[in-house]
């Protein structure tokens, strides 16, 4: 036998592929080690960072848009650009499904259901949503701030089943509308929590006649 | 932001600032990255597997009240780890089911796609090759290797660089590449051998493996490549 202290390509492979045949799916040891992956880590960071040239803005928009959609996947939110606004209330015979925009904040407090107000906007349900009954919103106040902004519209699919960790629009006692996530669900009552650090959750009444509906999709335009 | 340690960069993405999210993004995100490519998950599979790994940990250690993960690099990679195999798993399943749809008269009413990846004898042939013989082989040729040995074969397997194999066993790199070469070589040659043990049905699997590892076997003649 040769001592070439090299192997070649094809011996190299054979091994390869014979370790890859061994280890099951589960048993990858080299990377439970953590000096390897720190020693790797460090490696590749340097790496990448060579090609990173963001601004501190750009740095912060990176980061924000990763919050809302990280945030969006756990609450079972999907994302949209601009809302798809359209003029009429498709009343004309076309198939597209078309629903009202209504403020949020119109209705807070008065006593008047949310969709007695008039609409003057119209958005364009999109074609992948499950069939329903569907509301759309404008949101004011920044309390689901990653997610949500004043201006943003969500899409609201209308019904009274409230599951944790979903968005849900319900009618507070005293508050009017408000639009938060549901972080429990106990027997009686509701507690309804804010994405923005800071501020305290908020218990409603489990009442069919409180929820609105569960948020489906936002459309925010200052992203994307 | 660099300058932080971890635990401290997740109370900042607690509190909500943006640039913390953002370097947690680009901390952690090559690393992973390197970890999908040596292990082979496919690149058209890794990009979207790791955003949304990254996003749900991200999360999940900021809303965690308790201690962090003592190495946070490894608690990802895990996740990375199980995240794919998820995919593969469902994958798996969504051929099984086509194939049964496949066998069954509901044929008419399936979809061109998944028509044709119910084809039935693909399936088997892909299926196989990373699957009982080829393993069966993997585990009768490391019987003869010592634990050392099959160590060095699982990291060169998981394309752990030579220098860092050199480092863990403590010895040079110059006696690590060598050590490696030797194993290498032994088991290029004891391949056949225990090769010709398989019944022949394997044995068409196991030649198209190390084929495709570039090793022709059924003659001795690759050996020459050696001169």
């Amino acid at each position: 036998m040769d001592e070439r202290d090299d192997a070649t390509d094809a011996e190299l492979g054979v091994a390869e592929a014979l370790g890859r045949a061994l280890l099951s799916d589960l048993a990858h040891p080299a990377w439970e080690d953590p000096r390897f992956l720190d020693w790797l880590a460090a490696d590749a960071r340097e790496d990448a960072r060579r090609g990173w040239r963001l601004s501190r803005a750009q740095l912060r928009a990176h980061g924000e848009s990763m919050m809302a959609r990280a945030h969006a996947r756990r609450l079972r939110v999907t994302q949209g650009g601009d809302a798809p606004l359209v003029k009429d209330d498709g009343r004309g015979g076309t198939s597209r499904r078309v629903v009202p925009v209504v403020e949020l904040g119109i209705a807070a407090g008065v006593g008047r259901e949310l969709w007695d107000e008039p609409a003057d906007a119209w958005v364009e349900v999109p074609n992948d949503a499950p069939a329903g009954d569907y509301v759309a919103l404008r949101v004011v106040g920044d309390s689901m701030a990653p997610l949500m902004h004043t201006g943003d519209t969500v899409l609201v699919r209308r019904g009274a089943d409230v599951r944790r960790d979903t968005v849900i629009v319900a009618r507070h006692p005293d508050d009017g509308y408000v639009c938060k996530r549901v972080s429990r669900v106990r027997r009686e009552s509701i507690e309804l929590a804010s994405l923005a650090p800071g501020r305290p959750p908020i218990v409603i009444p489990r009442d069919a006649r409180l929820v609105v509906g569960t948020v489906m999709l936002v459309w925010c335009s200052h992203r994307q | 932001m660099r300058a932080l340690t971890d635990a401290s960069l997740i109370d900042a993405m607690r509190a909500g600032v943006p640039e913390a999210w953002a370097e947690f993004d680009a901390r952690f995100r090559p690393l992973l990255e390197r970890y999908a490519t040596r292990v082979g998950i496919p690149r058209w599979e890794w990009s979207v597997c790791i955003t949304e790994v990254l996003d749900d940990e991200a999360l999940r250690l900021v809303e965690r009240a308790e201690q962090l993960p003592q190495y946070p690099t490894a608690y990802l990679v895990r996740a990375v780890r199980s995240r794919f195999l998820e995919l593969k798993r469902a994958s798996l399943r969504r051929d099984r089911r086509y194939a049964q749809a496949a066998a069954s008269d509901t044929k008419l009413l399936m979809s061109e796609h998944a028509r044709r990846s119910s084809d039935p004898p693909r399936i088997a042939e892909e299926r196989a090759e990373d699957r009982t013989p080829a393993t069966h082989f993997a585990r009768t040729l490391s019987a003869h290797l010592s634990t050392e040995e099959q160590q060095m074969l699982a990291w060169v397997a998981e394309g752990v660089p030579q220098r860092m194999i050199a480092e863990w066993l403590g010895i040079s790199r110059e006696a690590a590449k060598k050590r490696i070469a030797r194993l290498c070589r032994r088991l290029r040659a004891a391949a056949p051998d225990v090769a010709a043990l398989l019944p022949s049905a394997d044995r068409r699997e196991i030649d198209r493996l190390l084929r495709r590892a570039s090793a022709p076997m059924t003659s001795h003649s690759g050996a020459s490549d050696d001169g």
